[in-house]
């Protein structure tokens, strides 16, 4: 049988809606990057130093009051934040509240996962045990299996996290209520500020 | 013959019916107190309504399971699908979202995660004594026999027979 001309256009028409509803689901509109004040602490996994495990720690704290601090492996100014961190636990403990460090590596802007995180864990273990830390000390997994993938975004998708020492306090409805990037010269009053956040909402 | 017998063992245990799982640990003492004694200050409001004492909206005369949820956290939307085929087969299931802020997006989720069981959203007070009392955070599911009476505690993503098997350890 012959094609006709009115025939050709169909059959395009048809392969045009076919791959634009192919393509419909990566059009889908992305959820909006995590990146302070008013956002939800999303879920996503992390390798702890402590005993290698994989796991979301945004759920393990689930209906809990937490800190998240974004650290750079090689900013060593902010193990001062984690000491600070580990005080307003201390003095909060009854109130439920939670914390946990994140360390990764930025690159350009953007918080990576460092290269070698067998390396990175061995060394933060040291540095948790040397500072006193009692909360999970945590690392960016390196690589995700399709599966891990399924359930978790990774935490650059995620977040909208561009410099170290980025603290972010949310709570027990996952809600950031205050965040702060920490500067050395600034240090104190943004600690007295986050103090204040917790006397407010904890 | 030992080889075989081990091996006869070993395919028994294989071909064992999904069913027969052994049931989840016993939660430990002071933690099921804790929560026999927090579950009726917990309030909840059904996707559409007022809040009212959460154990008032548990099904009687039979064992419930009662999972508490958040759309924060994938293995609780994983388990949904799960929650929704024991509740076809007649299982009283109850899900209590910890989303006390965002109602709408719970509803969201649990349509789309075909979930259509008994569903509540606690308020912020029940919520805050719920994240408190949390020993390993969410998902957590609490199993209640068919008195009413707290049985288990449960932290952390169940499968089907996990949960069949501690329906039927608490009855």
């Amino acid at each position: 049988m012959k094609s006709t001309p009115s025939k050709g256009i169909n059959s395009l028409a048809f392969c045009a809606l076919a791959l634009a509803l192919s393509a419909a689901p990566a059009c889908k509109k992305a959820e909006a990057k995590t990146k302070g004040v008013g956002d939800n602490l999303r879920a996503f996994l992390i390798k702890n130093c402590a005993d290698g495990k994989r796991y979301c720690q945004v759920c393990a704290y689930g209906g809990k009051p937490t800190i998240m601090a974004v650290v750079d492996l090689e900013d060593k100014g902010a193990e001062k934040d984690l000491v600070q961190i580990q005080k307003m636990l201390d003095a909060n403990k009854d109130k439920g509240l939670t914390a946990f460090a994140l360390y990764g590596t930025f690159k350009n802007g953007m918080f990576s996962p460092v290269k070698d995180d067998d390396a990175a864990a061995k060394k933060l273990k040291s540095t948790t045990e040397r500072l006193g830390l009692s909360y999970p000390v945590t690392l960016l997994p390196t690589k995700y299996s399709e599966k891990e993938l399924k359930s978790y975004t990774p935490f650059v998708d995620a977040y909208e996290v561009k410099k170290s020492r980025t603290l972010m306090l949310a709570d027990a409805g996952n809600k950031v209520l205050w965040s702060a990037t920490i500067a050395d010269g600034s240090a104190e009053t943004q600690y007295k500020n986050l103090e204040t956040a917790l006397k407010k909402n904890l | 013959m030992r080889v075989r017998v081990l091996s006869l063992l070993v395919l028994i245990g294989a071909c064992k019916a999904p069913e027969d799982a052994p049931p989840p640990p016993q939660a430990p003492a002071p933690i099921l107190a804790q929560w026999k004694a927090l579950f009726p200050s917990l309030k909840g409001a059904p996707m559409a309504g007022a809040p009212a004492p959460l154990l008032s909206a548990l099904p009687k005369n039979k064992p419930v399971v009662v999972n508490f949820w958040a759309s924060y956290c994938p293995p609780c939307l994983a388990e949904m699908p799960m929650f929704q085929k024991l509740h076809e087969s007649g299982h009283a299931i109850v899900g209590v979202s910890m989303d006390a802020e965002d109602k709408k997006l719970a509803a969201k989720l649990l349509a789309s995660n075909g979930a259509r069981y008994p569903n509540l959203v606690l308020d912020q007070a029940s919520m805050k004594a719920v994240g408190l009392a949390l020993p390993e955070g969410l998902p957590f599911t609490a199993i209640f026999d068919g008195r009413g009476a707290l049985k288990n505690l449960i932290s952390g993503k169940l499968t089907q027979p996990e949960v069949l098997a501690a329906l039927r350890a608490a009855q």
